[in-house]
C-alpha cells in the first residue's frame, strides 16, 4: 500500500494532545459561533473549511517553533469536526426519536436519506467500516468531506503526496458512493 | 455489517481494493483492455471493479447532496455551541487542577472553573487557557510573563494568580482566583447606584490598574466586563487578556486581541501601547457609567473635565497615570478642585457656598423663584396687569437663574425641593445674609460679587421691596463697571448690569433715567452674539423698562425671543412670547399676539407639564388679550382655565387664585355675565384673610362686589360690602385718596333706586365734597356724584336746587375729552329731560 499513510498512524500516540487539538477545535467553533450570534444575521452561513482555516491560518502564519506538528493539527482538527458533526447528527437523531417525531422519507432517485442527520450518520457507519479495511482511506474522508480541505491541503496536512490524496479520496468516493447504491 | 468493499464468492475486500487502487494507475483509454484481462481469469472481479468505477464517475451528485446536508447540520450546530458537544476539557486534568465547567470565552482564551484534584486542600478557582493554535510564540511568552509578574502582584482588586502550565499543545494555562461579581455597568444600573457611588468604584479599578502598571504590566482591555463588583462592594479587575509587558520605559508592544468597541486610538492604529492606554480604556468606562448615573443630563463641569482628561485622544494629554486619574476622582467625589480643573472664580464661590451656608441661601433663592409669584387682587385692571407683569418677569428671570445655577451646582439636590413654598421676603433675608458672607469672602472676585449682588437685587424686587432692590441694582452696575474696566472689556456683563439697574428705576418712577440707561446697554449690545445669556437678559430688562410703550418694547422682545430661541432657553423663550403677546394685544395685531401667547402657552405646558401652576400666567395672558380684542366670551374661558389651574395646585385662598378669581370676575362682567361676575367677587372676598395685612385689599373686593349687585338690583346683599368698604377706606387710605368716597357714591345709586331719597343726598354729598377736593375739576366721578346729589334733591321735590345740578353734571360730562362710560352718563340725561 501507500509508504506515507503511516504518518496518519502517529495519531493514537498522545492522547492528552489529541484531546487538547480537539478542544482548540471546539473553541474556534465556539467563537465563530459567538461571533455569529453576535452578528445576529440571516441564517448562520458556515463551512467547515472556514472553521478548521481560522485556525490553520492563524497557525501558519505563526512562528513554529513552539508547534511544529502543525501539519498534525489540521489532520486532527479535521478529526474533530467529524467528530462535532456526528456527535451533533446522533444527539439531534435521538432527540427526534425520543420525541416520536421520526419520519424518515426516502426519495428513490436521491438514494441516500434526504434527513441531514440520518445521511450523516450513514455517512460515518460506512467510514467506520471502511476504516477496518482500508484504513488510509478515513483521514482523507475526514479532511476532504468533513473539513471540506482541498486535495492539496489534505496532501499537506496528512503529510502524503498530492497524488497519493488524489487516489485515496478516488476509492473512498467509488466505495461510499457503491455503499449509497447498495443501501 | 455495513456493505461496503462487499467481498464476493472469490474476492476479498483487499483484493477488490488494491486491484480498483491498481486500476486507477491505468490511462483511461487503456482501462477497458485491461479490465478485459483481468475478466478472463476473475470474471467476478472485473465485473465488481466496472461497477465502482460507473459508481465513482457519477459520484459527484451524490456528493454535493451529501455535503450539503453536512452544512446544514454545522448551520444548526452554530447557533447552539453553547451545547455542541461535551467540552473534551471537562474531566480533565491541567496540573493539580479537574477541569470541571466551561464558564466563559474571552478574545484569547477559554474560561473553566477548575478544582483542585490532589486532595490537598479545597479550593475553586478559574483556569484560563490561552488559545495558543492562534498565536504565536511570542503571545505566548506575553502569557508567561503576565503570569510572572501578577504572580508577584498582591492588590485586593486584582485577581490573583495561583498556577501555570502548559498544554500538550503548547498552550499556557493560568489558574486564578475565582472572583465573582457582576460587570460593573450591570451592576450600577441594576442598584440604580448615584453617580458618587459610581465614581468611588471607579477609583478602585483606576487604583487597581495603577497597582498592575507599578508591576509594569499593562491590561490592554479596560472594559466593564473586566471591572465585576463583587458581593461586597469591592471591585475586582478580570482578565489581563492581553496584558502587555512594558519595558522600563513604561512602553509596551501593540496588543492583539483586544475589544474594538472599548479600544484606545493608538490601539486601533497597533502604536506602541503605554499606561495611558489604560487610562483611556479607564475614562471610557468612567464617561458611560456617569452619563447613565445623570440620565443624559450635563455633568459637572469637573466631572466633565476629569472624563476629558482621560479620554484625550492624544496619549500624551491624558493623565500621566491611573494613579493621578484615581486622586482627581476622588477630589470630585469630595468636592475638591480636581487638578485638571484648577479653582476659577466662579465654582470657587460655588464650592464654598456648598460648604457654606450662603449654599442654603443661594438654593433657596433660586427655589423661590419658581415656586409662588403671586400678586395682590387689585380694582385697577391696568395695575393688576402691571403686577402681573413684573411678577412673570422677576419670577423667569429668577428661574433662568435657577437653571444656570444648575449646571454649576453638582449637587442639584438642595435644589430638588422645588415645593418648599419659601415667602419672597424670607429669601430676601437669606440672600442679604448670604450677601454680607459673600461681600466678607470675596472682596477679590468683583465679577462674582457683582452677579450675586444682581440676584439680591432680583430677590428683593420679588418680594416687593424696590427700594432696596434698586440700591442693590445701583451697586451691581458699579461692581460690573468696574470688572469691565479692569478685566472683561467686551463683554455684555456691564451692559446687562446697566440695562436691569434702568428696569428697576423706571419701576420706581424714574423713568427717564432708565430709559437713558437701557439706551447705552442697548448701543453696548448692537453687535453682541444672540447666543449670548447675558444679551438675553440685557433685552428683557430693556423690555420692561418700556413697560406700557407698546412699540418700544415690540422689538426689543422679538431680539429677545431670537436670543432665547438660539440659546435654547425655554423659560427665557417663554418670557418673550408672553412680553410680545402683550405688547401686540395692546397694539391692537390680535391674530399675531394670540400665535405668540398660544406658542408660550404650549412651551410653558411642554416645559412645566399640563395642570402645572405655572400655566395659569399664559392663560391669563390670552384672556386678557381676547377682551382687548372684544372677544369677552373667549377672555371668560381663559381665565377660567387659569383660576382652575391655580385653584387645583395652590388652594382657593392662594393670592395667585385670588388674583385669577378677580381677573376672572372682571371678564365675566364685560361679557355681561354680572351675576356670574359677582358670584366669584363673593367667593374672592370669602378667601381673603380678615387680617390687618389683607384689610385693603378685602374693602377694594368689597366695593366692587357691592357696585356689581347695585346694577343688579341687590340691594340688601350690597349694604354689608359696602359698610365694610367704607370702614376700611376711612380708616386706610389717605385723606386725599379718591378712592375713600367710592363706597358713598355706589351707595347713593342704590338709595335713588330704593326712593331713600335722603340718604341718597347725604350719600351723594358727602361724596361730591371728597372727590370734588381729591380729583381734577371735571372728572366725571365728580359730576357723576353731583348728578347722583341733584336726583335726591329732586327726589325730595326740591327741584330749584336738585335741576341745576343735573343740568350742570350732565353738561360737563358730554363735554369732557374722553367719553364718560354710558352707566355713568345715561342715568342723568335721563334725569335731565325729566326736568
Amino acid at each position: 500500500m501507500d509508504s506515507e499513510h503511516d504518518r496518519a498512524e502517529a495519531r493514537p500516540r498522545d492522547l492528552e494532545l489529541d484531546r487538547e487539538l480537539l478542544a482548540e477545535t471546539y473553541d474556534t467553533l465556539r467563537r465563530i459561533a459567538s461571533r455569529q450570534l453576535a452578528r445576529r444575521g440571516p441564517a448562520p452561513s458556515l463551512n467547515t473549511t472556514l472553521i478548521v482555516h481560522e485556525a490553520w491560518l492563524k497557525l501558519s502564519t505563526a512562528s513554529t517553533q513552539g508547534f511544529a506538528d502543525r501539519d498534525h493539527y489540521l489532520a486532527t482538527a479535521a478529526r474533530a469536526m467529524r467528530q462535532i458533526i456526528v456527535d451533533h447528527a446522533r444527539r439531534k437523531l435521538a432527540d427526534k426519536r425520543g420525541s416520536g417525531a421520526v419520519h424518515i422519507q426516502l426519495e428513490d432517485h436521491l438514494r441516500i436519506p434526504s434527513q441531514p442527520d440520518v445521511a450523516v450518520l450513514e455517512v460515518e457507519d460506512a467510514l467506520e467500516a471502511l476504516s477496518v479495511l482500508a484504513p488510509d482511506l478515513e483521514a482523507v474522508v475526514e479532511c476532504r468531506f468533513f473539513a471540506g480541505l482541498t486535495v492539496d491541503e489534505t496532501a499537506q496536512a496528512l503529510g502524503r503526496s498530492v497524488r497519493t490524496v488524489e487516489r485515496q479520496w478516488t476509492r473512498a468516493k467509488a466505495y461510499l458512493a457503491d455503499h449509497f447504491a447498495a443501501s | 455489517m455495513i456493505p461496503i468493499l462487499k467481498p464476493g464468492k472469490n474476492v476479498t475486500a483487499q483484493q477488490l481494493d488494491r486491484a480498483f487502487d491498481r486500476m486507477l494507475d491505468i490511462a483511461e483509454n487503456e482501462r477497458e483492455a485491461w479490465l478485459a484481462d483481468i475478466a478472463r481469469e476473475q470474471p467476478e472481479l472485473a465485473e465488481r471493479l466496472t461497477v465502482l468505477a460507473t459508481r465513482e464517475r457519477s459520484s459527484a451528485d451524490l456528493f454535493a447532496r451529501l455535503g450539503g446536508q453536512r452544512l446544514d447540520i454545522l448551520d444548526q450546530l452554530v447557533p447552539e455551541t453553547g451545547d455542541i458537544t461535551p467540552d473534551p476539557r471537562i474531566g480533565s486534568r491541567y496540573g493539580p487542577w479537574l477541569v470541571e465547567q466551561h464558564i466563559g470565552s474571552g478574545g484569547l482564551a477559554e474560561v473553566y472553573r477548575v478544582a483542585r484534584a490532589d486532595g490537598r486542600y479545597e479550593q475553586q478557582a478559574a483556569m484560563k487557557i490561552l488559545r495558543s493554535g492562534l498565536l504565536g510564540g511570542h503571545a505566548r511568552a506575553l502569557f508567561a510573563r503576565e503570569r510572572r509578574l501578577l504572580a508577584n502582584l498582591d492588590h485586593p482588586g486584582i485577581v490573583r494568580i495561583i498556577d501555570g502550565g502548559e498544554t500538550a499543545s503548547g498552550a499556557p494555562w493560568l489558574v486564578m482566583e475565582l472572583a465573582q461579581g457582576v460587570p460593573i455597568d450591570r451592576y450600577c444600573e441594576e442598584c440604580r447606584l448615584p453617580l458618587s457611588d459610581r465614581l468611588a468604584l471607579m477609583v478602585q479599578a483606576a487604583e487597581a490598574v495603577q497597582a498592575a502598571h507599578g508591576r509594569l504590566v499593562l491590561h490592554g482591555d479596560i472594559k466593564p466586563d473586566h471591572i465585576i463588583v463583587q458581593g461586597d462592594g469591592t471591585v475586582r479587575l478580570l482578565d489581563f487578556g492581553i496584558a502587555q509587558a512594558l519595558d522600563e520605559n513604561g512602553i509596551g508592544r501593540p496588543g492583539d486581541g483586544f475589544t474594538p468597541r472599548s479600544a484606545s486610538p493608538e490601539q486601533q492604529q497597533a502604536a506602541q501601547l503605554t499606561v495611558a492606554s489604560d487610562v483611556f480604556q479607564l475614562g471610557m468606562v468612567l464617561k458611560d457609567l456617569s452619563l447613565l448615573a445623570h440620565g443624559g443630563r450635563g455633568l459637572a463641569p469637573e466631572l466633565s473635565a476629569v472624563i476629558a482628561a482621560a479620554t484625550a485622544p492624544d496619549p500624551a494629554a491624558r493623565y500621566a497615570t491611573a494613579g493621578a486619574l484615581a486622586n482627581d476622582l476622588r477630589a470630585v467625589i469630595a468636592d475638591r478642585a480636581p487638578m485638571v480643573r484648577p479653582d476659577a472664580p466662579i465654582p470657587a464661590l460655588l464650592r464654598m457656598a456648598r460648604h457654606h451656608k450662603l449654599v442654603a441661601a443661594l438654593a433657596l433663592m433660586v427655589v423661590t423663584g419658581a415656586a409662588g409669584w403671586g400678586i395682590t387682587a387689585s380694582l385697577s385692571a391696568a395695575a393688576i396687569d402691571r403686577q402681573r407683569s413684573l411678577a412673570v418677569a422677576a419670577a423667569d428671570r429668577e428661574k433662568r437663574g435657577k437653571d444656570a445655577l444648575l449646571t454649576l451646582f453638582r449637587r442639584a439636590d438642595l435644589l430638588e425641593a422645588d415645593s418648599l413654598g419659601i415667602k419672597p421676603e424670607a429669601s430676601m433675608a437669606m440672600l442679604d445674609s448670604a450677601l454680607a458672607d459673600a461681600r466678607a469672602r470675596l472682596g477679590d472676585d468683583p465679577a462674582m460679587l457683582a452677579e450675586l449682588t444682581g440676584w439680591a437685587a432680583r430677590g428683593h424686587e420679588r418680594a416687593g421691596d424696590l427700594p432696596g432692590a434698586l440700591k442693590l441694582a445701583r451697586e451691581a452696575e458699579r461692581l460690573a463697571a468696574g470688572v469691565a474696566r479692569k478685566s472683561r472689556p467686551g463683554g455684555l456683563d456691564h451692559a446687562a448690569a446697566r440695562a436691569y439697574l434702568g428696569h428697576m428705576l423706571a419701576n420706581s418712577g424714574q423713568a427717564k433715567a432708565g430709559a437713558d440707561l437701557v439706551a447705552r446697554s442697548l448701543a453696548d449690545a448692537k453687535t453682541a452674539a444672540p447666543d449670548d445669556p447675558l444679551l438675553l437678559d440685557l433685552l428683557l430688562s430693556a423690555a420692561w423698562t418700556h413697560e406700557g410703550e407698546w412699540q418700544v418694547q415690540l422689538p426689543l422682545f422679538r431680539r429677545a425671543l431670537e436670543a432665547a430661541v438660539a440659546q435654547r432657553n425655554v423659560a427665557g423663550e417663554i418670557e418673550a412670547r408672553s412680553g410680545l403677546g402683550r405688547a401686540l394685544s395692546n397694539l391692537g395685531q390680535v391674530e399675531e399676539a394670540r400665535r405668540e401667547l398660544v406658542a408660550g402657552l404650549d412651551l410653558t405646558r411642554k416645559r412645566f407639564g399640563p395642570g402645572h401652576p405655572r400655566l395659569a400666567l399664559p392663560l391669563s395672558d390670552l384672556g386678557r388679550m381676547e377682551t382687548l380684542a372684544g372677544n369677552p366670551a373667549k377672555a371668560v374661558d381663559w381665565h377660567r382655565q387659569a383660576l382652575a389651574l391655580s385653584e387645583k395646585a395652590l388652594g382657593r385662598d392662594h393670592a395667585s387664585t385670588r388674583a385669577h378669581r378677580n381677573n376672572l370676575a372682571i371678564a365675566l362682567e364685560a361679557s355681561g355675565d354680572r351675576a356670574g361676575a359677582s358670584a366669584e367677587l363673593a367667593r374672592l372676598l370669602s378667601a381673603i384673610p380678615d387680617n390687618p395685612e389683607n384689610a385693603l385689599s378685602r374693602a377694594e373686593v368689597a366695593q366692587n362686589l357691592a357696585a356689581l349687585l347695585v346694577k343688579q338690583g341687590r340691594y340688601r346683599d350690597a349694604e354689608a360690602p359696602l359698610a365694610l368698604a367704607q370702614r376700611t377706606f376711612a380708616d386706610l387710605l389717605p385723606a386725599q385718596n379718591p378712592r375713600r368716597a367710592f363706597p358713598s357714591l355706589t351707595r347713593a345709586q342704590m338709595r335713588l333706586a330704593q326712593s331713600r331719597w335722603q340718604d341718597a343726598a347725604a350719600d351723594a354729598k358727602g361724596a361730591l365734597a371728597h372727590l370734588s377736593a381729591t380729583l381734577p375739576k371735571g372728572h366725571f366721578a365728580i359730576e357723576t356724584a353731583r348728578c347722583r346729589l341733584g336726583m335726591a334733591l329732586i327726589g325730595q321735590g326740591r327741584h330749584a336746587e336738585g335741576g341745576p345740578l343735573v343740568r350742570d353734571a350732565l353738561a360737563t360730562m358730554r363735554a369732557a375729552q374722553s367719553p364718560v362710560p354710558a352707566e355713568y352718563l345715561a342715568p342723568c340725561a335721563k334725569a335731565a329731560t325729566r326736568l
